[in-house]
């Protein structure tokens, strides 16, 4: 007997009715390399359930990662007393029936362990002072499957790989590294990434403070991606309803600049035809040309402003409550290379790594301080590495300070929820705290 | 859980494929309740459970995990981590009778025998206080949890440990609004023990001092960025030496040559008034743990000694690279990852500075009072954190509140920086992110001065 099988039949006898199941199942493979050999394999698989119900009228639920059914009562004790105490009203999920396709390929990354150390080998010949190099890669798989009572279900597959890399260089006097991320629905050579990484730390090597004051800034794409995610929060609903994001009254209001087009494609890497909620999620604008167009929706904040949800009714776990999140965030890229917007700008900094960003930027005020690093840039070409400073603002001012957008892309590291792809961009300027 | 039997049959399974095996199984029954306003935002009661199976073949690990208990299903798992490397012939392992670690804390009230119902009035008691504080007060969040974990660490070494740990912790967030601004304020204390924690806490008197920060801070003038000498208030302030040095003294970066402090024992590294301790044995604390994830009894561990570094943090594998012994430091979240070394508490012992004097003895410079939390590159020492309550320092006098303050600094340079620490201790809780997920951890110092820094600002 299942689980599910048992929580079924042991539900009715104790008055718990109209009994609805959240089940993931995860599959991760990673490989990581150190000094030119394997350092950490790693394998798993698990499943994972979440269960709710109606008792007197209230809905209660609980959560398990056992597969043991004798743990069902357990279980089913749990969801009783969150119904008795919390006493929410139960409302039925609406499901419809509904099976996505897997694409997915599964590329058994042990067998790339001979490519990988052979791009390992070719970062120490391509950089100068590269003391270390990690490259790990990783493939994550994961299906989400609502069912209800009736046996109604519905399913989503998302997959993809991932490749961080990172490399340290040693100076005579310091020691700098940089990192970088590739995330992609396929499995890809990281070739380009890693020597991009390894130049890029031996580039830094002799950094420090620049003097403090505005500049006008580049923020590299992996840079600009991460900012952005920490800031996503201020989109959604539930904060804006409760005054708890700085958008508040300010839809319909330009708050960026022409070039910000930001919207959510939920058929790239966290492909979900559904939320958790059962409702059909749809690629849509949240900013057109630095107009607010949307917030984002789960049933509950849709229903409070007399809108449609947006199908972004996701939870932040398999076993948390339903709140509001994202598949996929993408801000539009330009026409123009990295190094077109580098001269362009002509003179300012070049960031391309901040750090601390989930303390540093607050989404209840906009504003954000972050320590970063990158490079001077003078005549539109990079003229000095500078470390050790912060850049600072707020969010609004950011968006609106936009001149420029290039045609690059990088990913933030969620591959399951809430993803950021986003190009570089040039700020006009910024709050630069250095020496 | 498992028996003892299956445990030896996975581990023979696993050592096809190393020189080493070992099991970690949890049972973890955990309660996490959150509520904005008067409205519960979620609650979510439920067990985390599963086996990972580690194995070292020399210097490369294999993790696997799964939450399956089945004997079948672990054995599969354990064959096909083993596939990944191949092994010389082993013995066959066998374990000891397991140690019992669970009896070493008294609890007075288990979490799961705690009804719903009483856990929500916790809750409840917060969000009055807060929202009673001050019409600006808009928001309060609060955040109850309880864990009691079981688990079970088994290894060829002939180790079998099983323990029960038990954590309770309750978060606060007020949030204020005025003039389209909006600031927030938090405390989170937290415990190594059971639900009689609550007997002896001031909820209300902590849900007042988040809305009092929120408040303080909505009235602040932004921060503008610059060096000047920085005076961080006892408590979680110690996050500035778990962030500027904590990290880069353990052997995940340390035996790997990766971190700024590999192969300097001995050596002068900071101040002559700063000690550094890590100790996971401290009764009651938050970071504290009867034995670490890999079946080593925790200890007190000095790493730093007026100035001196005397020691690091090494878990199994760093004690493998580093050819040295364990010191209590293995950590993990849950059985999805493979532990690593981590802090526990940790904290800069008392000095001899009265606090008052290292204020009255800066002329310009920024007092922090709460931090937020924070970050650090082990290889460069590079660190940041941002300042939740933060007020300059004017002739020697805490004057105007500040908001949007961030530290930066390296951690080598910083810890020559420190030149008064005062004789006021303090240690409060939080959670460290790192390699092996998200742990609780203790974080302390008296108030200490920070001779020049560079502060952050947004304007």
């Amino acid at each position: 007997m299942t689980m599910i099988d048992a929580l079924t039949q042991a539900a009715k006898p104790l008055g718990i009715h109209n009994l609805f199941f959240h089940r993931e199942h995860i599959q991760r493979q990673s490989v990581s390399l150190f000094e030119r050999r394997p350092h950490e394999i790693l394998l798993s698989d698990e499943a994972l359930l979440y269960i709710e119900g109606e008792y007197e009228g209230f809905v209660g639920s609980a959560f398990t990662e056992g597969q043991d059914p004798a743990q069902a009562p357990a279980l089913l004790e749990m969801l009783r007393q969150t119904a008795q105490v919390n006493r929410i009203p139960f409302k039925p999920h609406t499901l419809r029936q509904h099976a996505a396709p897997d694409p997915f390929a599964q590329t058994d990354l042990t067998a790339q362990i001979p490519l990988l150390l052979e791009i390992e080998a070719r970062m120490y010949t391509e950089a100068r002072g590269l003391q270390a190099a990690t490259l790990s890669a990783q493939r994550q798989h994961r299906t989400v499957c609502l069912m209800d009572g009736h046996g109604i279900s519905m399913t989503d597959h998302m997959g993809s790989y991932s490749c961080h890399v990172r490399a340290i260089a040693r100076g005579e006097a310091d020691v700098q590294t940089a990192m970088g991320l590739q995330l992609a629905a396929r499995w890809g050579d990281p070739l380009q990434l890693a020597t991009q990484v390894a130049w890029e730390a031996s580039a830094l090597l002799g950094a420090g403070p620049c003097v403090s004051g505005q500049y006008p800034v580049i923020l590299r794409a992996d840079a600009f991606s991460e900012i952005l995610q920490a800031f996503l929060p201020i989109f959604y609903a539930e904060r804006v309803q409760s005054g708890m994001s700085p958008a508040t009254g300010k839809l319909g209001q330009t708050i960026g600049s022409g070039l910000v087009t930001l919207y959510e494609d939920p058929s790239r890497i966290v492909t979900r035809s559904f939320d958790d909620e059962g409702t059909a999620t749809l690629r849509k604008p949240l900013l057109e040309c630095g107009r607010l167009e949307t917030f984002l929706y789960n049933n509950r904040t849709a229903q409070k402003d007399g809108v449609a949800s947006t199908g972004n009714g996701l939870r932040k776990q398999y076993r948390a409550a339903i709140a509001t999140s994202s598949t996929c965030l993408v801000l539009q890229g330009g026409s123009m290379t990295l190094d077109a917007l580098v001269r362009q700008m002509g003179n300012g900094l070049l960031i391309t790594e901040c750090d601390g960003v989930f303390a540093g930027a607050n989404p209840t005020s906009g504003d954000f301080s972050l320590l970063s690093k990158g490079f001077l840039v003078r005549n539109g070409a990079m003229a000095q590495p500078v470390s050790q400073i912060t850049i600072g603002g707020n969010f609004f001012g950011l968006l609106a300070g936009i001149d420029g957008v290039a045609s690059d892309y990088a990913s933030t590291d969620s591959p399951f929820d809430s993803l950021v792809q986003a190009p570089s961009v040039l700020v006009s300027h910024m709050r630069v705290s250095g020496r | 859980m498992l028996s003892k039997t299956t445990i030896e049959r996975v581990l023979n399974e696993a050592l096809e494929g190393g020189d080493f095996a070992e099991v970690f199984c949890e049972r973890s029954q955990q309660t996490s309740i959150e509520s904005a306003a008067d409205r519960l935002e979620g609650c979510s009661l439920g067990e985390e459970c599963g086996v990972g199976i580690r194995i070292f073949r020399g210097l490369s690990q294999i993790y696997a995990y799964t939450n399956t208990m089945d004997e079948a299903a672990l054995l599969r798992l354990a064959r096909q981590a083993a596939k990944s490397i191949q092994s010389d012939p082993h013995a066959p392992a066998s374990l000891p009778q397991a140690t019992q670690y669970a009896g070493k804390s008294t609890i007075a009230r288990t979490p799961t025998g705690v009804a719903y119902r009483e856990k929500m009035d916790v809750l409840r008691r917060a969000l009055n206080a807060g929202k009673g504080y001050s019409p600006e007060i808009a928001q309060v969040q609060t955040k109850y949890l309880d864990m009691v974990q079981q688990v079970q660490i088994a290894n060829t070494d002939n180790v079998f440990a099983e323990d029960t740990r038990t954590k309770t912790r309750l978060m606060i967030v007020a949030y204020a609004q005025g003039d389209g601004e909006l600031q927030s304020g938090y405390v989170g204390p937290g415990a190594m023990g059971g639900f009689e924690f609550y007997d002896g806490l001031d909820i209300e008197g902590l849900a007042r001092e988040a809305a009092r920060v929120a408040v303080t801070m909505l009235h602040a003038e932004k921060c503008t960025g610059g060096r000047m000498p920085v005076v961080v208030e006892n408590g979680f302030g110690g996050l500035l030496f778990h962030e500027a040095c904590g990290h880069s003294l353990e052997a995940s970066s340390v035996a790997l040559g990766l971190s700024e402090f590999s192969g300097r024992l001995g050596q002068q590294i900071a101040s002559p008034v700063v000690t550094l301790i890590d100790d996971g044995t401290l009764p009651g604390e938050w970071g504290s743990l009867h034995v670490d994830d890999e079946g080593t009894p925790t200890q007190r561990n000095v790493l730093i000694q007026s100035g001196i570094l005397r020691g690091y943090m090494i878990d199994r594998m760093g004690a493998r690279r580093m050819q040295a012994a364990l010191t209590g430091s293995a950590r993990r979240q849950s059985y999805r990852f493979a532990p690593t070394s981590r802090m526990t508490n940790t904290f800069i012992q008392a000095g001899e500075s009265r606090r008052e004097d290292l204020i009255a003895q800066t002329e310009r410079g920024l007092y922090v009072r709460y931090i937020n939390g924070g970050s650090v590159n082990p290889a460069t020492g590079d660190f940041n954190f941002a300042a939740s309550e933060s007020y300059w320092i004017e002739n020697g006098k805490i004057t105007r509140p500040v908001n949007g303050a961030t530290l930066i600094g390296n951690g080598g340079q910083i810890l020559r920086q420190v030149d008064m620490v005062a004789d006021n201790p303090k240690i409060r809780q939080g959670y460290c992110y790192a390699g092996s997920g998200a742990l609780f951890i203790g974080a302390g110092q008296p108030t200490v001065r920070v001779a020049d820094m560079t502060v952050g600002g947004v304007q």
